[in-house]
């Protein structure tokens, strides 16, 4: 994963010096270069120009620290399963937000998407429909809700955090009344909800191999296509982006899309893991995707983040969660510690930004 | 090329942020320090039990479950840990269902947890029971819930079924509802099983009376709960009579029949007892509430894993309620309830 990780150089020069360059508003968008790419990797001590070195850092440390804390539960082969469990069903989320914070965009109504088409997925199921059409359901509901609010944003102009807080609320709402409030559980059993979320091997769930699926090819979609290019671009500088052909509006449609229907996904997993589904269930999820992105070093305003930072961010919060139990400590500082640890992570990623900027060149 | 001197910085900078981080959670681990327990036995080797639990930060009912658990740990010198929603959690089975299958990894001598969900439990209880770890249902388990799909030791709570046939019928002699009479239910977590049996009971004692009966669902939100009961009752004026599900509805109702004028002209009823509920019943405004005795619920289930874990006696169903607390009683069971929790 780290090698398809672009540098902060390399999402530089395609945001700015490329992009702006005259010769790509005759021929499009820029083909990926390779050479700029990977350049930094060719010096040994390279590693420290990629935004993520720091945070992987940070994890093993975290790691280290825990291992201590807990006297060793925490490495524990069964501890790491529900740890891989519980940072798939926020990952997946995550991996859709961070591509869409990387291109410029805000999705706040990802917790009440993964509720709504995971909601209407196990009413299908309890209706006798087959659990294969519910699943193709919940993720067009899902690609569905992420394409009215790129219309939303784009078309009505609205900013994309205040047209998803619309949408959220919206949502959140419809799912109320689809379900009178209620938990809607099944106990059908089918291959394809075992597949989906079933148990894999020991405390590991299926979710984690679906998480790591889908971070592989949104990674590869964001680091090594043209359409990733575009991503970075439109987050970057969106204006020079669009007079050097990127077709913007495209773009960021294609992300919402992308986001809403990850956000389904996540819904549709944990739905199979847990047989149950409710709309308070994503709750967690809106706020908690934006700071395991964030964390993962994607920035706030587009531009720069990588899909393994946001995998390793999404994991960071679990770690904290799993680690803390295991340590004894009370779970109320649970949110307090992932408060001071989004402000560390951003300080970290904002200073070793200036330092590769500085150090580079 | 990147100078031997920036590399440097740039590794002191990650090395300061995770340091600071382990120093928050340095200072969190030494605040959690708990008091010495005073051990009823000479027990040989001290136990760890984990409490798995929806609680919101929120919900007034849960501190003296916490506290009859906490009480019975420092008796038996059990170490106990409680794992809390924070806000952001709220109402998230996932997140429960997560500090759970945390719980187990710890591998601890016993671990009491609710149960509500009648699947989403099911793949770690029995990993639980598949390791030999001994765990106890407290407060919330699923109606008619079969030992293959949630095993566990024994339930400590209430049957908030036969709670809510309880409450109805309390209601139809404490308001003299006759036949035809229509009631307003508040349902403020309609997410929540235990709620749902408890409307169910309620339901069905008064089907058997034919008293009619209406759903009005609202959130965990005081000022939002109490505005869409205030709209009802504005809407339906005919309806006198209102039961909550949980404390949380009991002030939602006697808010909005504040804010309307008509307190202790409207018949109110409900479950559970915080400060505020006992305040209601001791003015005359709520004239009953359906109790299942929280510090017990805390209490009793630390002590039955203890049992078990020390003497090998098996866990037995105990239930904690329900019990109809009234203006008659509720100076006396006041002063308990004032001395274990609130």
């Amino acid at each position: 994963m780290s090698r398809v990780s672009q540098s902060e150089e390399a999402t530089r020069s395609y945001a700015g010096d490329r992009m702006v360059t005259p010769p790509s508003l005759s021929s499009g968008p820029p083909a990926p270069s390779p050479q700029g790419r990977f350049a930094a990797w060719s010096t040994p001590g390279a590693i420290f120009r990629h935004r993520e070195s720091g945070i992987i850092l940070a994890a093993l440390l975290l790691l280290v620290l825990f291992s201590i804390t807990s006297g060793g539960t925490f490495l524990g082969a069964s501890n790491w399963g529900t740890i891989a469990d519980s940072s798939a069903e926020l990952g997946i989320v995550t991996v859709g937000v961070a591509m869409l914070m990387i291109g410029g965009d805000f999705d706040l109504s990802v917790g009440a998407n993964f509720a709504f088409s995971a909601l209407v997925m196990a009413k299908m199921i309890n209706a006798g429909d087959p659990v294969i059409a519910g699943l193709v359901v919940a993720l067009a509901i899902g690609a569905g809700i992420g394409l009215l609010n790129g219309l939303i944003t784009i078309f009505l102009d609205i900013p994309s955090f205040v047209a998803t807080l619309g949408t959220w609320l919206l949502w959140g709402g419809v799912t109320l009344v689809i379900a009178g409030g209620a938990t809607v559980t099944v106990f059908t059993h089918s291959a394809i909800l075992d597949v989906m979320g079933g148990t894999l091997v020991g405390s590991l769930h299926w979710e984690a191999v679906w998480w790591i699926v889908v971070a592989i090819v949104i990674g590869v979609v964001l680091h090594r296509t043209v359409l990733g290019n575009w991503v970075f671009a439109v987050g970057g500088r969106r204006v020079a982006a669009s007079q050097s052909g990127v077709p913007v509006v495209r773009t960021r449609m294609i992300n919402f899309v992308v986001c809403g229907t990850l956000a389904a996904l996540a819904g549709a997993v944990t739905f199979a893991h847990l047989q149950s589904m409710a709309e308070s269930y994503g709750n967690y999820y809106q706020l908690y995707a934006i700071a395991a992105a964030v964390v993962g070093g994607c920035a706030l305003y587009g531009g720069r983040g990588s899909i393994l930072g946001a995998v390793v961010g999404a994991l960071i919060l679990s770690m904290l969660d799993s680690g803390l139990i295991l340590s004894g400590v009370s779970t109320y500082w649970y949110q307090a510690v992932i408060g001071v640890i989004v402000i560390l992570a951003v300080a970290m990623h904002t200073r070793l930004g200036q330092l590769a900027r500085g150090g580079g060149d | 090329m990147i100078r031997p001197t920036i590399r440097v910085k740039r590794i002191l900078t990650a090395g300061t942020a995770v340091c600071l981080s382990a120093l928050v959670l340095a200072a969190c681990s030494s605040s959690s320090t708990s008091t010495p327990a005073v051990k009823r036995s000479s027990a040989p080797a001290s136990m760890t039990v984990y409490m798995v639990t929806h609680a919101c930060p929120s919900d007034a009912f849960w501190p003296p479950v916490f506290n009859g658990a906490q009480d019975a740990a420092s008796a038996l010198g059990v170490d106990l840990h409680i794992i809390r929603f924070t806000s952001a959690q709220c109402g998230s089975i996932p997140a429960e269902v997560s500090n759970l299958e945390t719980a187990i990894d710890a591998h601890p001598g016993g671990i009491i947890t609710t149960i509500p969900s009648a699947t989403a439990f099911s793949s770690a209880l029995h990993k639980a029971a598949s390791e030999s770890i001994p765990v106890i249902a407290v407060n919330t388990v699923p109606h008619d819930n079969s030992q293959s799909v949630n095993p566990y030791l024994a339930y400590v709570g209430q049957s908030n079924y036969q709670a809510g046939i309880g409450a109805g019928n309390e209601a139809i002699s404490e308001f003299h509802l006759a036949k035809g009479a229509t009631v307003a239910i508040v349902d403020h977590e309609p997410f929540n099983i235990s709620l749902t049996s408890r409307e169910q009971g309620i339901e069905s004692a008064f089907n058997s009376a034919g008293v009619k009966y209406t759903i009005v669902n609202t959130t965990d939100n005081p000022s939002a709960g109490a505005s869409t009961v205030q709209a009802f009752i504005t809407v339906h004026p005919t309806v006198t009579t209102y039961l909550s599900l949980g404390t949380t509805g009991t002030t939602q109702i006697v808010t909005a029949l504040q804010q309307v004028g008509k307190l202790k002209k409207i018949n109110v009823g409900g479950f559970d007892l915080d400060s505020a509920t006992l305040h209601y019943i001791q003015q005359g405004e709520v004239r009953f509430t359906v109790d299942q005795q929280p510090f017990l619920q805390g209490y009793d289930s630390v002590e039955e894993l203890y049992l078990l874990h020390q003497y090998g006696v098996a866990p037995e169903n105990i239930s904690t309620g329900p019990a109809y607390l009234t203006a008659e009683n509720i100076a006396s069971v006041g002063k308990y309830v004032n001395e274990t929790g609130f």
